[in-house]
């Protein structure tokens, strides 16, 4: 298998890439509940609010890439948005957060909906 | 800065053991010589975590090197109350403890004779194994030390540290082909190991220049000690001593060109042609004077290189260019 | 040789420290993400009230006045939204600000980062080093602990207070 040999050649370092994902992963599901804040302030109901809360993690991945990984990813020749210096899946870079926070987001959602609405 | 105390001091230099031994009475002080096992007692003290042991290790080791014998005596104390007489790594300290104690060569065979006694109760014991081979070594008896590290080594076989430990002394005695072989083991231990692939570039090197190597030989391993080279900068961006020991290498070999360029090529290990080699050296030369710049001039991001191994960096590009000048004249 | 520590604390002075240097953005970075996200809460948590207030007003008015129709309720004042949205960008900013520094995950870059920057590359958000943070991790291979010769090292050591010294 090539991949396995170029693996080989130019090895990954394993504790960098569990840093790394540890800290894009808590990040994600901490703005996730802050979402559900927000969307539960705005009184948004049904597909509006997933909206809301996919249009911003897509927001929270994009300040993350350029506060954190573009200062040095763009010096080091990679191209814009690109975050392989960092992160394995570029997929899974710019969608994990999705998923990771989901959860987080319809609770604090609907119990603040619920708050101030009562 | 203070170096950390989280880390083995053994390759610091004086000043800087000086200052962590400084810190012994501080240290003392601070932290609990004891912690307690009941659950109870944790409720109100703060939980026991592996770095306090460790920091009293190595303190224990700055310590005995600075001649503080009172705080190492206390740190060994402390490790002892915690973990018991039995414990292997402790023995091991203890050990250590009486080596550093000891005047003259009796003293010593003393030690040496309880290790001995220690290993026939159970000669499992592996820090204790250690310490007897690198006490052989510092009482000048090689051979013993060297059969006892094979010993060792049949026993466990994926001990890299002994390997290492063998390849060193193998290389003190000039048994170079020996050397190799004990560092090539450590390097299918640690694959990824940069500096041990420059350390292996350097023994190679030193076996080509010693005076026994010629011909098919030295050409064997100036040509292994190539790759080595170019391995461990292919493992590490700008690293000094990969790229100074590729500098070396290639300068030598293009100097020799015309002499080398004849011999055969039966070895599985052929050496890349000129053009290659001027490549190589052309790069490191580029990589050498970048990294002498940015770390003379402290640039951020650039001061974790050691001061003196930029000095010696600095004097090869030197002598280099000076010698191109006056080819030119 | 016995020196005694005493002795040993009077000749040295303290090393030079590069790392005070080093830390000081970290400290500031922190403070600023602090900050940052400590306003977005307080206008988060305004926000917040402010819509209790709306709503519980409003459902008072339905019950009076029967006249108005339920979709008022729902809407929220254009006020309170922007605060809303502009609150939860600020602790955005202030939350993605207060995250680790990334390591590479390349070895040949992660290593040569070990290299070029020492400790000073893997401090924390804190400015403290990071705690699994080993320097090369193949030092060991090179310096052999369990193998160390702690009289050498005392005569090395003995030497060097004898001739140079801690100036």
């Amino acid at each position: 298998m090539s991949s396995e040999r170029e693996l080989q050649i130019s090895p990954i370092v394993q504790e960098a890439v569990m840093n790394n994902s540890k800290t894009l992963y808590n990040l994600q599901s901490l703005t996730a509940s802050l979402f559900g804040v927000g969307a539960g302030i705005l009184g948004l109901e049904s597909y509006s609010g997933f909206l809301f809360y996919v249009v911003c993690s897509l927001l929270t991945t994009m300040l993350f890439y350029v506060l954190r990984v573009a200062p040095t990813s763009l010096p080091s020749g990679k191209a814009a948005f690109d975050a392989s210096r960092y992160f394995r899946s570029q997929f899974e870079f710019w969608t994990g957060g999705l998923m990771n926070g989901l959860a987080g987001f319809i609770l604090t959602w609907t119990l603040f909906y619920g708050l101030v609405r009562a | 800065m203070a170096p950390s105390l989280l880390h083995p001091p053994s390759q610091l230099s004086p000043a800087a053991a000086l200052q962590l031994s400084q810190q012994a009475p501080a240290v003392l002080q601070n932290s609990p010589s004891t912690v307690s096992k009941s659950p109870f007692s944790a409720l109100f003290s703060a939980s026991e975590t592996p770095e306090l042991w460790i920091k009293y290790e190595n303190l224990l080791l700055s310590c005995l090197r600075t001649g503080d014998e009172l705080a190492a005596k206390q740190c060994l104390e402390r490790l002892v109350a915690r973990f018991g007489d039995g414990n292997e790594r402790i023995m091991a300290f203890k050990g250590l403890v009486k080596e550093a104690d000891a005047q003259h060569n009796g003293e010593l065979e003393t030690v040496l004779k309880e290790y001995e006694q220690i290993l026939r109760d159970n000669d499992t014991n592996i820090p204790i194994t250690k310490r007897r081979i690198a006490l052989l070594r510092s009482m000048g008896r090689v051979p013993d030390a060297v059969s006892a590290l094979v010993q060792l080594l049949d026993f466990s076989p994926t001990d890299a540290e002994a390997w290492s430990e063998l390849a060193d002394l193998y290389l003190s005695q000039g048994m170079y082909p020996q050397a190799i072989y004990a560092m090539e083991e450590v390097l299918i231990l640690a694959p990824n190991a940069w500096s041990v692939h420059a350390r292996l570039g350097e023994i190679l090197l030193m076996a080509a220049t010693a005076p026994g190597a010629a011909g098919a030989s030295y050409q064997k391993y100036m040509a292994e000690a190539l790759k080595r080279f170019s391995r461990s900068i292919e493992l590490c961006d700008d690293y000094l001593r990969g790229y100074y020991g590729l500098k070396l290498v290639t300068t030598k070999l293009l100097k020799e060109s015309a002499k080398l360029a004849k011999q055969a090529e039966e070895d599985g290990l052929v050496l890349p042609d000129t053009n290659t080699i001027e490549r190589l050296n052309e790069l490191a030369t580029a990589k050498l004077s970048e990294i002498i710049r940015h770390s003379t001039a402290q640039d951020r991001g650039w001061r974790g290189y050691d001061q003196g191994e930029v000095a010696v960096a600095r004097e090869l590009l030197s002598e280099d260019s000076s010698a191109a000048s006056r080819i030119e004249r | 040789m016995t020196s005694p520590p005493v002795q040993l604390q009077a000749i040295t002075p303290s090393l030079p420290t590069r790392r005070d240097k080093a830390v000081a953005p970290f400290r500031i970075m922190t403070w600023i993400s602090k900050t940052i996200t400590l306003l977005g809460a307080v206008l988060l948590g305004h926000a917040c009230y402010s819509a209790q207030e709306h709503s519980a007003l409003q459902s008072f008015k339905a019950a009076t006045t029967t006249l108005t129709s339920t979709s008022a309720v729902a809407s929220l004042p254009i006020d309170i939204a922007i605060e809303t949205v502009v609150a939860t960008l600020v602790i955005l900013l202030g939350l993605v600000l207060g995250t680790r520094p990334l390591r590479p995950i390349q070895w040949n870059v992660w290593a040569g980062k070990i290299e070029r920057e020492g400790e000073e590359g893997f401090l924390d958000s804190e400015g403290e080093m990071n705690r699994d943070f080993v320097g090369n991790p193949f030092s060991f291979l090179e310096t052999r602990p369990g193998f160390v010769d702690i009289r050498k090292q005392r005569k090395e050591f003995a030497g060097w207070i004898k001739n140079s010294g801690p100036q």
